[in-house]
């Protein structure tokens, strides 16, 4: 066969048609980006973060209305440094940052799994295991569901049995008007999950309840139990850290597990858990028999050092070692480090905090600090001048007082000596569960919580939660929480709504969290959702002002929820240190307002002027401000020896405390009278020979807490917590890695893959905290283990500090 | 007629010995011809990472995913795209043990394992920026390139693309994968571009500073330990960084000239 | 007693039972096969036990397999023309077809392995001089031309015959051998001279083919590729193979055409031995290759030995070294186990271990990259296997249907044989020795 000329032709024709075709269909990857650059709408809006607690400052990316990127917010100190010098010094220069969870929000935001409209329970039976059978309804129906039982509680006076759980955060101000203005004291945030023990122990030694650490400019940075470099709260944590030892400090981290900031430390002390206190003591037993102490402030800045001397002198590196495990030379060498390098800082956070000798334990650290003179100077421990939107009273009326006069249903103030007005979950639920207390809880609304997993003692908050009457559960995804309310409300997330975030550091600045998007579904905000719940209840002031119609600054009857919240949120601004309103906060560089007058230092050592203390109040040598009814308000100085009035510390002695004698009369949730000395007392849980093991947990840089695990992104970077076991106690064991294992303890036994690892105590064994969900969301779902099945509904008998960490257990192979 | 066609056949012996020694002797010539080019070229784009500052805290990685793009993958760990990973590896025995941490971008080498294999050329040298890019739409998944680089950063798309929730959301500059195809960093290109453009329209070098926090990993670091700028320019940041003494690069023994730079922990 | 051409003629004439029903069997087989291949181009390679660091796996093991196994037909057929062997003639068209009928599943298993198999013109549309891709694609483009034609070139007489002889065989077939046969009449000079250089060319091409296959990985930077022998290693390995394959289908020819009086034992005993050489041969490159990588202690590579030596990988290895040398060598250096049996037992053992051995090439080297922070597990899916299973059982149909159309032996080759052997033989006898 011969092809003629024409078909040939005709061939070579339609072969490069076919490859011209196929040539015109391919684009470049970036040789056409610049020439066709695809037409879009841009803009970036400045905000504030809450994939956790943290706030730091974000920069949005919206392109035609959608979320496509999350930047660090390039104004906001938060994300830098929590120095104002150090701030205003470097920023430009070095430029800010955001963590993992902040990069990955816009995964939480646009996640097909978040509740999209209200659900209401159709299985009346409530459990782990049970499928609540959900069915949607519409918003109508759940306000008018939820305003009915709450109208019936007010309206029989049982007001006070509503329960009301909230993130801490976020929208607590309106919350805690409307409890006040309903009559509920039951109105609860997470704190007490986290570090009330710390705020415990610090507020009995300094007066101050968060305390910061000023690491950037310190040369040694001693860290009991705390891991910043990976629960990086605030994202200014490891940049101000690895500057620090850049500079020739050296950081020392006491914590059971080589969490990262262990990793980094030039030394890394392996403990036993909830021993700290003891190793702390025999610090102060080497730092005074040395006499490194610093005599000035001592003496002129602390009471009890007498006693505490006393009191640590048997306290012997010997004496710590059989209590820690840690060789009576390395304290001995830290002591003297520590003392002799300045300025140092010595912190501690939630390792030894969960542990119920955790106040004291944290005291005696605390206290460490007071004998370098290590507060509020640079370099150590820095009493934070935090202040911004200021929260203003609101007047509840008639109805609501009689009931706000009932005791909290967790006791807060006669059980919990140093307890935070947070209140106590574990007392709350534990009595709920057991029908104890002083009265008997109706109904609960839980806002952006999920205690079934974040409380220890998941069985005992199933029972809880069983045995009231009616649950709501606001939140985005159906949490293990949510799948035991009777009515689901989809929430919001950062991106959707406003928020106030007074920072957390050294002086005043306050970041606004505005909408970037709309509501994705046209739901409610959470603020929104309350100010309909009491305008539907018809709740009002004192006065007969409605509060939930009446615009705070103009006083007029406001129909948009979002526009009453804005004046809402204005006034507070007005009142509150930036005294500027919502629409000048959101024009300011970054949205974020920043006081020039930055980071001061020995504040207790101010004078406060003659013309301040006409109106205030004078007991012994503390003085108080007053109240416009005349009653004494907040600490606000004492009285010196010498006549002048300085601000001192907030302590019953306006100083540094070792000792103090009045700590006697009170007694704590147990029942045992309060030490006047941060005296070592064994945690109460100890290992035995049928559960050898202390369970520990953490938290890495990649999850908040149990709420982040949804999150495709940070699940992809980590999707599973392994057990971490010491390879020699593994061995022991005969367990090795991968392998799957059983952890039991005397409250229930859950199954984890084992990593060894050397980076742990041998007889600790240890898991990532907030994993092993059975409800979020698939992404969540049937990933690792969950812990809080394993611990007692428990809290901390000073502050009620939940004791996430006081576990001991037995592991065997699957 | 015997002369012609021995003739022609010499002919065509000589020209296949010519065309078989041209191509032998291009050979070298391609594959060297990066230390002319690195010479001439216009930018140098380096990123300096300082292992002292790293905390591992993997916000550079996912930094990177949102900003690119880049497909997800939960389940299995051997098919996951990071085209900035962050790794881990214990060393030591208990208790004087260290997690090293170290983190991985493209090290866009001048001399290029992966673009000397590529049979298609979609993977490339931009000459002028002297980055290793990707051609998405030439790739025939062979994968020959992500075989021949010795440092492991390029990721193959085993399947379609999954960009979880935010198949709506996706960064508009950055183009989107599909199955079958290899991808890797690319310094962010599309930020860096938007620089180089907006400096020749003011006709202006570009300044330091505008390069500091220019691709999404640099800009998110926590403790500020990447760096990011032109070596080209002596007095850049990186360039002094890189003369510090600390710097090193990864397995320079290999030549591949990589542009990531080092700082040692200690 | 029916003459050769007889014999080599009639099984063409008939297709068995056996034969329908073998061929129902690789049908389905390719069918599922295929199957598989549609599944993979819609859900992606995830489909297969591929990961990363192992990017490559059983697809890349059966294309270094076919290439090698297809250097059988040229290696006997070529080399051996070329050395004037007279036990050649019976074995060279099964040889050859080998080498015609696996190249092209190497090319299938490339096509299987692409992410993107649509692009593949890419190769040729934006070709780069650099990528060893290219270089592999040249190469075995010309040698599947190549052996097409030289395959082509000694087939072309047989048709002749077929299309002067079988006149009883249906019309698809005569129609079939009077356009293939071109009005082939008698063998002219002009066509030998022209077989005599294709041999030649071909000989260089094989060399040529293996090294630049080995190339692909011998030009990355990765540890245990970065030898200077993986060329000529390669190239052993394959015409080891490659022999080892025609031991196995001269066998099947035997048996299944009742040729006992033309492969006789001394063709296996010869085959045999030519296959202990390489056996020896492949050792030796082997052990080099091992000892300078102990010796040289260098980490990267070593992870890579320990990997096969020791870990996961130290079954399979330990196997192949028994398949391709312990068994060879007890069994092919006894001539009393040189037999038929023997030489085909130790055959089988070889092809197996030699898929291994370009397995444990691929497989471990990949598993253990330069950074250590990722390690890969490699296991197979079916669909893989699905792919390789299709593979062989088309080069097993391929080699069917050949069998049914043409003769299996060279029919002019033996018949040259027997008229012209011994003349020859003694000519060239005497042109060295010509005091004889």
């Amino acid at each position: 066969m011969k092809l003629t000329r024409k078909e040939f032709l005709k061939l070579v024709g339609t072969t490069a048609g076919v490859i011209s075709g196929v040539n015109r269909l391919n684009k470049f990857a970036y040789a056409t980006t610049k020439k066709s650059k695809p037409k879009f709408k841009e803009e970036w809006i400045f905000s504030c973060c809450n994939m956790c607690g943290g706030q730091s400052g974000i920069m949005v990316r919206v392109v035609d209305g959608k979320v496509v990127k999350i930047e660090p917010n390039p104004y906001n100190p938060n994300n830098f440094s929590n120095i104002s010098t150090d701030f205003f010094a470097n920023i430009e220069k070095e430029g800010t940052c955001i963590c993992p969870k902040g990069n990955a929000g816009i995964l939480t935001l646009y996640d097909p799994e978040r509740i999209k409209n209200p659900l209401k329970r159709t299985n009346p039976k409530k459990g782990i295991a049970v499928n609540p059978g959900f069915v949607e309804i519409s918003w109508e129906e759940a306000y008018s569901e939820i305003v009915r039982r709450l109208k019936q509680l007010r309206d029989n006076g049982e007001a006070h049995k509503l329960l009301w759980f909230s993130e801490d955060h976020s929208f607590t101000h309106i919350q805690d008007d409307f409890c006040k203005l309903f009559g509920t004291p039951n109105y609860s945030i997470h704190s007490n999950l986290c570090d009330t023990a710390r705020k415990a122990s610090f507020k009995m030694v300094m007066g101050d309840e968060r305390p910061l650490m000023d690491s950037f400019q310190s040369k040694y940075i001693l860290l009991f139990g705390w891991n910043p470099l990976s629960a990086t709260k605030w994202s200014y944590l490891p940049r101000i850290i690895t500057r620090a030892i850049e500079n020739g400090a050296k950081l020392v981290v006491v914590d059971p597990y080589l969490s990262y900031t262990a990793n980094k430390a030039q030394e890394w002390i392996p403990i036993r858990p909830g021993t700290d206190g003891a190793m702390a003591l025999a610090m102060g037993n080497v730092i005074i028999r040395e006499r490194l102490y610093d005599e000035t402030f001592i003496k002129e800045w602390t009471v009890g050092f007498e006693e505490y001397a006393e009191y640590v002198k048997d306290k012997t590196p010997e004496w710590q070692e059989k209590i820690t495990s840690v060789p009576a030379k390395t304290v001995e060498r830290i002591a003297i480090e520590f003392a002799t390098t300045k300025p140092q800082v010595v912190d501690v956070w939630s390792g030894p905090g969960h542990h119920s000798n955790g106040v004291q334990g944290g005291r005696a650290i605390a206290l460490l600090a007071a004998l370098v003179g290590g507060y509020d100077r640079p370099g150590t421990l820095l009493i934070p001048d935090r202040k911004g939107n200021k929260h203003i009273e609101v007047h509840p009326d008639e109805t609501a007082k009689k009931n706000l006069k009932e005791k909290r249903f967790d006791e807060l103030k006669d059980l919990y000596p140093f307890g935070h007005n947070s209140g106590v979950y574990c007392e709350i639920f534990s009595r709920l569960a057991e029908g104890r207390g002083p009265y008997k809880p109706k109904m609960a609304v839980i806002i952006f919580q999920n205690p079934m997993m974040s409380v220890p003692g998941t069985k005992t908050v199933e029972k809880a939660l069983q045995n009231l009457e009616f649950v709501v559960v606001n939140d985005i995804f159906l949490s293990e929480t949510a799948l035991m309310a009777d009515i689901v409300i989809p929430g919001t997330t950062y991106l959707e709504r406003y928020d106030l975030n007074t920072h957390w550091v050294t002086w005043p600045v306050l970041g606004l969290r505005q909408p970037v998007v709309k509501p994705l579904f046209g739901q409610p905000t959470e603020y929104e959702f309350v100010c309909e719940l009491g305008r539907r209840l018809g709740l009002k002031e004192e006065d007969g002002n409605a509060f939930f119609w009446e615009g705070r600054i103009s006083g007029e009857r406001i129909e948009d929820k979002t526009k009453w919240y804005e004046e809402y949120l204005s006034k507070e601004l007005k009142e509150g240190e930036p005294k500027i309103t919502l629409e000048e906060l959101k024009k300011l560089p970054g949205a974020v307002w920043v006081s020039k007058k930055g980071t001061r230092y020995e504040k207790y050592k101010d004078i406060i002027p003659q013309e301040k203390l006409a109106d205030t109040i004078i007991e012994g040598n503390i003085v108080y401000s007053k109240k416009k009814d005349g009653t004494k308000d907040k600490q606000i100085g004492m009285l010196k020896e010498d006549g002048t009035v300085v601000r001192g510390f907030f302590t019953s002695s306006g100083k540094v405390e070792f000792y103090n004698s009045d700590l006697v009369k009170m007694k704590d949730a147990w029942g045992k009278p309060v030490n006047p000395l941060p005296v070592y007392e064994p945690r109460r849980w100890q290992p035995d020979k049928e559960y050898p093991f202390y369970l520990i947990n953490w938290k890495e840089a990649s999850h908040t807490h149990t709420r982040t695990q949804n999150n495709a992104y940070l699940i992809e970077l980590k999707g599973e917590n392994p057990l971490m076991i010491n390879t020699e106690t593994a061995k022991k064991l005969g367990i090795k890695d991968g392998d799957l294992v059983w952890v039991e303890s005397p409250y229930g036994k859950v199954k984890a893959k084992v990593k060894l690892t050397e980076g742990i105590h041998p007889e600790v064994v240890g898991l990532q905290h907030g994993f092993g969900h059975w409800g979020l969301g698939k992404t969540a779902q049937d990933r690792g283990t969950s812990d809080a099945i394993l611990r007692p509904c428990l809290a901390e008998p000073l502050s009620g500090q939940a004791l996430h960490k006081e576990c001991c257990v037995k592991i065997y192979r699957a | 007629m015997e002369e012609k066609i021995l003739s022609r056949k010499e002919f065509l012996r000589l020209a296949g010995l010519g065309v078989a020694t041209l191509a032998v002797s291009s050979l070298p010539k391609k594959v060297y011809a990066y230390k002319e080019k690195k010479k001439n070229r216009k930018f140098r784009f380096v990123m300096v990472i300082d292992l002292r500052r790293c905390v591992g805290c993997h916000s550079c990685s996912i930094a990177c995913k949102v900003e690119n793009n880049v497909p997800l993958e939960l389940n299995r760990d051997d098919r996951k795209i990071f085209w900035n990973q962050v790794f881990f590896k214990e060393e030591g025995a208990y208790p004087y043990v260290k997690e090293k941490i170290f983190n991985r971008p493209c090290f866009h080498c001048d001399n290029h394992p992966c673009v000397n294999v590529c049979p298609t050329g979609a993977t490339y040298h931009d000459e002028e920026k002297g980055l290793v890019l990707q051609r998405y739409e030439r790739c025939i998944g062979c994968r020959y390139c992500a075989l021949a680089c010795p440092y492991g950063v390029r990721y193959f798309n085993w399947k379609k693309p999954d960009y979880g929730g935010r198949k709506e959301a996706l960064n508009p500059d950055v183009e989107t994968r599909y199955k079958g195809i290899i991808e890797k960093c690319t310094f962010c290109i599309h930020r860096l571009e938007r620089v180089i453009e907006k400096a020749e329209k003011e006709g202006r070098n570009i300044k330091d500073e505008e390069l500091h926090y220019l691709p999404a990993c640099v800009q998110t670091c926590m403790s500020k330990a990447r760096h990011f700028g032109d070596l080209n320019d002596p007095e850049s940041t990186v360039s002094k960084l890189v003369r510090s003494g600390r710097a090193y690069r990864l397995l320079e023994d290999l030549g591949t000239e990589p542009n990531v730079y080092y700082l040692k922990e200690a | 007693m029916v003459s050769l051409e007889e014999k080599l003629l009639n099984p063409i004439k008939t297709f068995g039972k056996g034969g329908r029903l073998l061929m129902v069997v690789l049908l389905f087989f390719i069918a599922l096969g295929f199957s598989a291949w549609i599944r993979q181009l819609i859900s992606g390679l995830c489909v297969t036990g591929m990961n990363k660091p192992v990017l490559w796996g059983v697809y890349i093991t059966n294309f270094v397999f076919f290439v090698g196994i297809s250097h059988a037909g040229t290696f006997i057929s070529a080399i051996l023309r070329i050395l004037h062997a007279e036990w050649r003639r019976p074995l060279t068209r099964a040889a050859e077809a080998v080498t015609v009928f696996s190249l092209p599943f190497a090319a299938v298993s490339i096509v299987a392995d692409l992410g993107r198999p649509g692009r593949i013109l890419n190769v040729i549309r934006y070709a780069r001089i650099q990528s060893p891709i290219l270089w592999d694609v040249t190469c075995i483009g010309i040698y599947l031309l190549s052996s097409v034609i030289f395959f082509y070139l000694a087939l072309l007489p047989d048709i002749a015959i077929c299309r002067d002889k079988l006149t009883d065989v249906s019309k698809f077939k005569r129609w079939l051998y009077r356009k293939l046969s071109f009005g082939w009449q008698a063998m002219p000079e002009k066509q030998k001279k022209l077989e005599k250089g294709m041999a030649v060319f071909l000989t260089v091409l094989v060399v040529t083919v293996h090294t630049v296959v080995a190339w692909i990985f011998g030009m990355t930077v990765q540890p245990g590729w970065r030898t200077t022998i993986i060329g000529p290693y390669f190239l052993v390995g394959a015409i080891f193979s490659g022999v080892a394959t025609v031991i196995i289908i001269s066998a099947i020819l035997r048996k299944l055409y009742h040729l006992e009086d033309i492969l006789k034992p001394i063709h296996f005993n010869n085959l045999g031995k030519l296959l202990l050489v390489l056996s020896l041969f492949w050792f030796y490159f082997t052990f080099t290759e091992y000892l300078s990588a102990f010796y040289w202690n260098d980490p990267m590579e070593m992870s890579v030995v320990k990997e096969k030596f020791f870990g996961d990988y130290a079954r399979l290895f330990w196997f192949m070294v028994i398949s391709c040398f312990v068994i060879p060598l007890f069994i092919l250096v006894n001539p009393k186990t040189r037999t038929i049996t023997g030489t085909v037992i130790v055959s089988m053992f070889v092809n197996v271990g030699m898929w291994l051995e370009r397995f444990l090439v691929i497989i471990p080297t990949l598993s253990q990259p330069r950074l250590p922070y990722s390690r890969g597990i490699y296991h197979p899916t079916w669909v893989e296997w699905s792919i390789t299973l299709a593979c062989f059982s088309g080069l097993i149909l391929l080699y069917l249907i050949f069998a049914k159309l043409f003769p299996v032996i060279s029919i002019w080759e033996m018949k040259e044989g027997k008229e012209k052997a011994i003349q020859e033989v003694t000519e060239r006898y005497k042109s060295y020795h010509p005091e004889v």
